[in-house]
């Protein structure tokens, strides 16, 4: 795993402790100490010479910049929430959703052509660039541009062990999230409109 | 300090502040635009893949050759899966996996030298288990699988190999590792990521490719939902820097390259459907750029490896199981010019069909002498290596022809 991997990991734990544990103390100090014990645990503890946390990224691979924002921002939310919105969030769940609808089912097979591979190829880099680009323009949508930007940053310096910029921006466990959470909305609507 | 600057300012600085990040992160992608060549050609006298000079052709021995040897399973009750080097002494080394059966925990990769002018290889060695790759990369390994070996045009000796974390070898992902001394000693291993569905399934057996650049052609594929064919195009580090898919459906998988010259090259599959059981192949004139749609050979395929190399006469050989139900024989077969048309012109081994011998999983290559190796599975006890020159598959070719 690289220092990317192992930081991404340690800074995941420390969210969902720090958020599952609001539930029960509002003592931050408790709340950070318990999140720090969670990644204590999970990178020191080991079974079958693997460290914890090494079972979850035999899964999952490093975590992307996609699911370290929707947890960061989840986090944030309880913290600050008038600064970040759900129409934040709306958009890049939104646009996690509709990029591994997309890439998943043609990186496995479905159809002519595999979408993942163009994630390789610096002109994707490029596109993404100027999406980012594109979402600075529209202030509405920075979480879209940080979320770019970061992703295009860590691709460009190496920061994981992916060279595919796809990797960076979406894993299947943020996609099964946004999907959820997209799903959810489309159905509220279908519902209202009955 | 927030409260004292204006939302107009903010935003301002929020935009400057992404736009000092996107100024950081354009640094590599320009460079990387301007260094990526889509296909720069294979080098055509790769090692192990044609002969290097013309002057190696045909009776550089003018007596024929056959030797047959076996290779030390290192004391494990099954081995598999073997593949061929040559080393830059001449020698020759083997890479393959054993343990107490497929699949266990115990399997390791394992590697053995055959030092020029010798007949007997070296001792085998373990170089890879699944508690020092779960060490190396940080996460759970369950088992590894198929190894392949190539040595690059620098000289270093790669090892790729499949793991499993979880699952069956559908959930296998492709690790490297590096030699720089012919394969005594390896570097850390490191996962190549080729899908972004948990980086799963996806496998090595055929030989990779030196391309023109120095970077490489691993020759892959996948088998979750479906079972297809596909390239892996490294850097010259081992970065993998594009992928692509060489067929669709359920039916080819475990790829077989080989380069004809700078432009040309086929590659042949292992058929894993159920419609044509014959060895299917794929063929480009542009270098990779583009394929042709999957076709059929004359040679039967009883959904089992095969691999081929490219002659000094210009010849394909292929080495495969002439069946289509069975692994009780390993054949070789040769095609002039047409990679579909081919002859059979010498069973290695052979048996009565439901004699329990099965012989699998060959690899062949051509050493810079001309000689030919070819290692396979030898009913899982032992991998057997027979080494045999032009001389001696020329004599074999006057003899009677045997039709597929």
């Amino acid at each position: 795993m690289t220092a990317y991997g192992s930081f991404g990991w340690a800074f995941v734990l420390v969210l969902l402790g720090v958020y599952c544990s609001a539930r029960y103390t509002d003592s931050w100090s408790i709340r950070l100490g318990i999140a720090a014990a969670i990644v204590a645990a999970a990178f020191s503890i080991q079974f079958d010479h693997v460290p914890l946390i090494g079972f979850v990224a035999a899964v999952q691979g490093e975590p992307s910049v996609g699911m370290l924002l929707i947890l960061g921002g989840l986090a944030a939310r309880g913290i600050l929430p008038e600064r970040v919105t759900e129409e934040d969030f709306g958009g890049l769940r939104t646009c996690i959703f509709w990029l591994g609808l997309v890439m998943f089912p043609s990186a496995l097979g479905v159809g002519p052509i595999d979408l993942y591979a163009v994630g390789y190829h610096p002109y994707a880099a490029l596109g993404l660039l100027f999406l980012a680009v594109l979402c600075v323009g529209f202030a509405a949508t920075r979480l879209l541009a940080v979320w770019a930007t970061l992703s295009l940053l860590l691709h460009g310096h190496d920061a994981g062990e992916s060279d595919n910029i796809v990797d960076y921006l979406i894993d299947p466990i943020v996609f099964v999230y946004s999907s959820w959470h997209v799903g959810s909305r489309v159905w509220r609507r279908f519902r209202d409109a009955r | 300090m927030v409260r004292f600057i204006s939302r107009t300012n903010r935003r301002l600085l929020t935009i400057a502040g992404i736009g000092v990040l996107l100024g950081f992160a354009l640094l590599p992608a320009l460079e990387s635009v301007t260094s990526y060549i889509a296909s720069p050609g294979y080098r055509a006298d790769a090692v192990g893949t044609v002969s290097h000079t013309a002057d190696m052709i045909g009776d550089s021995e003018a007596e024929p050759v056959w030797e047959e040897r076996a290779i030390d399973p290192g004391g494990r009750a099954m081995v598999h899966s073997a593949t061929l080097i040559e080393l830059a002494d001449g020698g020759t080394r083997a890479f393959w996996y054993g343990g107490s059966r497929e699949g266990a925990h115990d399997v390791g990769i394992y590697t053995a030298r055959l030092p020029p002018n010798e007949q007997q290889w070296g001792a085998a060695r373990e170089i890879m288990n699944r508690t020092k790759l779960s060490e190396e990369l940080g996460r759970y390994i369950k088992k590894l699988g198929n190894p392949v070996g190539f040595r690059d045009a620098a000289g270093q000796v790669w090892v790729f190999f499949v793991s499993v974390s979880f699952g069956g070898w559908s959930g296998s992902a492709i690790n490297a590792m590096v030699s720089r001394d012919g394969g005594a000693t390896f570097g850390r291993a490191r996962r190549l990521v080729s899908s972004p569905a948990f980086n799963v399934s996806t496998l090595v057996r055929g030989r990779p490719i030196q391309m023109l650049d120095g970077g490489i052609a691993l020759p892959v594929y996948h088998e979750l939902l479906g079972k297809f064919a596909e390239l892996l195009h490294l850097n010259p580090d081992g970065s993998v820097r594009g992928k692509q898919r060489l067929t669709r459906g359920r039916s080819h998988i475990q790829p077989a390259l080989v380069v004809v010259d700078a432009e040309t090259a086929h590659v042949f599959m292992r058929y894993a459907g159920e419609a044509v059981k014959r060895v299917h192949y794929v063929s480009t004139n542009d270098a990779g750029l583009n394929f042709s749609p999957p076709r059929h050979s004359n040679l039967p395929n009883p959904d089992s490896a095969i691999d081929a190399i490219r002659l000094a006469s210009s010849e394909t050989l292929m080495v495969y199981n002439h069946s289509e139900t069975g692994r009780n024989n390993l054949s070789l077969a040769i095609s002039e010019r047409d990679p579909g048309e081919w002859a059979r012109i010498y069973d290695i081994e052979r048996s009565e069909t439901g004699s329990g011998q099965h012989f699998s999983y060959p690899s062949i290559l051509r050493d810079s002498s001309g000689r030919i190796h070819v290692a396979y599975t030898y009913n899982r006890q032992y991998i057997k290596h027979v080494t045999f020159n032009e001389t001696w598959l020329a004599r074999i070719r006057r003899g009677p022809a045997t039709e597929p």
